[in-house]
């Protein structure tokens, strides 16, 4: 009798457990592959999804391919990303030896700005080259006026690969630094020993052990390089260059609904190349280490000494540091300040605080702050509690569907930010239920969470590894449930890994555009979406404004998280549990 | 009584056996170790009692309790069945203080807050834990964590008490106390306990009975005595201490459990055995270092051999030698140091004869030097 009746309580008390396990996995599932349905359904179409009248058919392919102009963009494209992948290895690769293994002078701060384009999005850093070293630019003036002529190009495909290299330089850096700082040090120490250099122990032993990090962060540049939209956009619309995004961009917005099944088309074939690559990165990783973002042991006592050589790597490092992201950043910032930039003028006798009065009295301009910051503040702590559920379902529940659910999670990674716009956009045209999320602040948080699951999951997973199963198991032993179990050990214990991430997801969140440009309409302007209408006004000035407005809320809020997670740090120190034995 | 009943336990992890048809009984109030090398299935076994994993094959029962039965998918949830667990780590949550991490279990199971109270006063007071209520984990010796960790299975009087290997994380000399308080208590509070340890010494101290285990199966069963002195086979008798192996066929059989072995190098030894064996079976004889007497040179008795000191290691309590002998070389123990030419008596008592089926060499953790 009592049997019975415990076998039943159990039964219950395992069902709510599944009953959550299955909605968050079922959300997942609903989040990531609605977008795409819209999108494969209508490249076999004759005419717009929502027409009454069409038909299915295969001439979308045929059309596309047959486009002699889709074939020059494919070739400017896999041009872009492999010039954009190399450069921004080699940068990453030579910085992270340097400041991570060598007595460089200043190396803290190096990398710290090393880094920083990370937080900022694509398309401010191109709107800030664009005023220092675009055909018009601050410098390129400078040096035209001295000697006479154009110095370089920006608005070409080498000039855009060289911001490219710039800009995912960090990936590589991230990943080699931190490969270098959890690899034991001895391994240089035998070379030296046994009687090589330091430059050859760096190029025999030190490199080749980075090869695994290269090779993996290369990828993900490329992938990155590949569905770019502000860079093309920025620097190479002016001109007629156009890569894969800037092409959909193009046919979207200008070339309007006659285009929607070329659009589609071109959408399945990148989307198809993207997950090819996703699959050999997974290979390449393999096993449960591809969850595993930087994560590095404290720094290591014995640095390289370079010698003299040092302040050479000094000035280099200073120099690119510079050129590449401190003068850009102040050059779109004495923009925003000013009538007009030039080196022939004065600016302090052109200040103006025009360009931040024409953003604030703009009640369309105005309220894409709002938005962005709202998306950013409210979506992004939606977003990573959702991803933090879908991180414990995943590895630490027994949810049948757990396997398959990691690979539903991470498979946004394949899917550009523009598809998944236009995705949203035509799911909430075909399916009857979600007309309503169309246009809307929330239809735009949905798209950027389901783009940016691969994060929140990236950011609290190496977490949730870190904490031993014993944690739950003990819970569970005791008599707690798995949801129990989920919000008073694991969520609490995973509280600095979530605030991380959701500093993560906030930055992303207020940077992102690439998703909105087809989503937003008026009333769901983001920041994004109205640098790139006031761009194509030809309004520099107020662009700036707005590029500057989204760095410093950008640092303001970093300012804060790091003021916090120091705070929510030192109450407890997790690191002395709960390490896997 | 309440029992614990295991019952044809098999486990499979990714198509490799884990566990393989394990069963076993614990009576109410009884100490029983699970031991074994690593990856034996002692862990995966203690996990499938707790509801932590679910068996392929097998039934477990506690009482009238069914817990588990594979064939009819009956499987209890682990919060549902009142078991205690101290873990290996001892997953104190590291964000509860000692209070919370105790008060858990009984608010679970719905308690009223000034009965929580009283319990755990009587756990801590139990453990000598007294005052360390509002301290974090953090903030205690490895100890008093593991006390804690006890005291967190024990307080809400669970029906069986689990402990996953809970000493290995202490220091020798903190190991060894917590062995006598650990079986002290357990004797005091006659819960039904399952012990699992890869120390062999651990599990002859603490245990009322012992379950050694190797690659899924259970090799020998029996008092802490019995697995020591009369292994069943080659396995047990060299993960239990350590043992000298000779092989040899059936000479002749003598009065009860005596038997002469002839060895493959020639000589006779007699030898003792529980099993009844065929003339020429071929059989292995087992025999302990520490059982192995050194004597005045010359001898020529029944089970003297001559043998020369090849090299020796000193243990503190004694000294370990090995000495080449005809019968080839054997490790044997001495309390004294000697050197050259000696005379080894093996005596026929300790000489265990063992079926030669047996002789696979023993996988896994095998001990070179006896403790």
């Amino acid at each position: 009798m009592e049997t019975a009746v415990i076998v039943q309580k159990a039964e219950r008390a395992g069902a709510v457990d599944r009953v959550l396990q299955g909605a968050v996995a079922a959300l997942t599932f609903l989040l990531v592959t609605v977008p795409l349905i819209p999108i494969l359904f209508q490249s076999f179409l004759s005419a717009p999804l929502y027409e009454p009248v069409r038909t299915l058919t295969l001439s979308n392919y045929v059309r596309l391919l047959q486009n002699q102009e889709f074939r020059t963009v494919l070739l400017n494209t896999l041009l872009f990303a492999t010039s954009t992948t190399a450069l921004a290895v080699v940068i990453g690769v030579i910085l992270a030896i340097l400041l991570v293994r060598t007595d460089v002078p200043g190396r803290t701060y190096l990398a710290g700005l090393v880094t920083s384009p990370l937080f900022m999005s694509p398309l401010v850093i191109a709107f800030a080259w664009t005023v220092i070293f675009g055909p018009q630019g601050y410098l390129t003036q400078l040096f035209r006026s001295i000697t006479g002529v154009n110095p370089w190009n920006l608005y070409s495909l080498g000039g855009m690969a060289v911001l490219g290299g710039v800009y995912y330089a960090p990936y590589t850096y991230l990943y080699a630094s931190g490969s270098l700082a959890l690899s034991d040090p001895a391994v240089e120490d035998a070379a030296r020993i046994a009687g090589a250099g330091p430059l050859r122990t760096l190029w025999r032993v030190t490199l080749p052990l980075l090869r695994p990090a290269l090779l993996y962060s290369g990828l993900l540049t490329f992938i990155a390089a590949a569905e770019v939209l502000s860079i093309p956009l920025v620097l190479g619309t002016p001109v007629g260059i156009e890569l894969f995004s800037s092409f959909l961009y193009k046919l979207g917005i200008v070339g309007g609904t006659t285009e929607y099944g070329m659009i589609a088309a071109a959408s399945v074939l990148m989307l198809l190349f993207l997950t090819l690559l996703i699959a050999l990165q997974e290979r390449l990783l393999g096993g449960g280490r591809r969850f595993v973002t930087v994560t590095g042991r404290v720094a290591r006592a014995r640095l390289l000494p370079l010698g003299r050589i040092r302040w050479v790597a000094a000035v280099w490092c200073w120099f690119y540091v510079l050129l590449a992201i401190i003068l850009p950043l102040l050059g779109i910032a004495a923009q925003s300040f000013t009538a007009f930039l030039s080196p022939f003028m004065n600016p302090l006798e052109v200040t103006t605080l025009d360009h931040y009065r024409l953003i604030f009295e703009h009640s369309a301009y105005a309220r894409s702050i709002l938005n962005s910051f709202l998306i950013a503040f409210a979506g992004g702590a939606i977003g990573i509690f959702f991803m933090a559920l879908i991180t414990l379902v995943a590895f630490r529940s027994d949810f049948p569907l757990r396997r398959p659910l990691i690979y539903v999670a991470l498979y946004p990674r394949a899917i550009p930010g523009i598809i998944v716009g236009i995705g949203f956009l035509w799911s909430f045209l075909l399916f009857p239920g979600l007309g309503a999320l169309r246009n809307t602040i929330l239809g735009l948080t949905l798209a950027f969470i389901m783009r940016y699951i691969p994060y929140g999951f990236g950011a609290v997973s190496p977490s949730v590894f870190r904490i031993s199963e014993e944690m739950d198991r003990a819970a569970r032993v005791v008599g707690a449930s798995w949801i129990t179990t989920v919000r008073r050990i694991l969520l609490p214990l995973l509280r600095e890994a979530i605030f991380a991430g959701y500093t993560l997801l906030f930055v992303t969140f207020l940077k992102e555009y690439a998703s909105a440009v087809f989503l937003f309409a008026r009333g769901s302007e983001v920041m994004g979406t109205t640098m790139i209408e006031l761009w194509r006004q030809g309004d520099s000035g107020p662009v700036s404004a707005l590029a500057v407005l989204q760095v410093v809320l950008t640092l303001l809020w970093l300012g804060i998280a790091r003021r916090v997670l120091v705070g929510v740090s030192t109450k407890i120190r997790f690191q002395d549990f709960g390490g896997v034995t | 009584m309440a029992e614990l009943v295991v019952e044809g336990l098999r486990k499979r992890f990714d198509g490799v056996l884990a566990v393989d048809g394990v069963s076993f009984t614990v009576h109410e109030g009884e100490m029983v170790t699970l031991l074994g090398p690593s990856g034996c299935g002692k862990s995966t076994t203690l996990n499938c009692i707790a509801g932590l994993e679910f068996p392929d094959e097998g039934v477990i029962r506690f009482g009238d309790r069914l817990l588990t039965d594979a064939r009819r998918r009956i499987f209890l949830l682990p919060e549902a069945r009142n078991v205690g667990m101290v873990f290996q780590s001892y997953a104190l949550w590291p964000h509860m203080t000692v209070f919370e991490n105790l008060a858990f279990g009984l608010r679970m199971r719905r308690i009223p807050q000034a009965e929580i109270r009283r319990r755990i006063e009587w756990i801590l007071s139990l453990l000598q834990l007294e005052g360390f209520e509002n301290r974090y984990p953090h903030q205690l010796s490895g100890g008093q964590q593991q006390r804690v960790a006890l005291a967190r299975a024990l307080v809400y009087e669970p029906s069986i008490l689990l402990l996953d290997e809970p000493l290995s994380n202490l220091d020798a000399k903190l190991r060894e106390q917590a062995r006598f308080w650990l079986r002290e208590l357990q004797q005091r509070l006659r819960i039904t306990a399952i012990y699992v340890t890869h120390d062999q010494a651990e599990a002859l101290a603490l245990s009322d009975r012992v379950v050694v285990m190797n690659r899924g199966r259970i090799m020998a069963m029996g008092t802490p005595r019995q697995i020591y002195e009369f292994p069943p086979n080659a396995f047990v008798a060299d993960f239990i201490g350590s043992c000298n192996f000779l092989r040899g066929r059936v000479e002749a059989v003598q009065e009860e459990q005596r038997l002469l072995v002839r060895l493959d190098s020639g000589a006779l030894l007699e030898g003792s055995s529980t099993v009844q064996f065929t003339l020429g079976q071929p059989v292995v004889v087992a025999i302990r270092p520490q059982r192995i007497r050194l004597r005045e040179q010359g001898r020529q008795g029944k089970n003297d051999l001559p043998g020369k000191v090849q090299s020796g290691l000193y243990l503190g309590a004694a000294f370990q030698y090995v000495v080449e002998t005809p019968v080839g070389p054997l490790r044997v123990e001495a309390m004294e140091p000697v050197q050259g030419e000696v005379s080894l008596y093996l005596p026929p008592e300790w000489c265990i004869v063992l079926p030669a089926t047996d002789v696979a060499e023993p996988e896994g953790g095998r001990p070179d030097v006896a403790p």
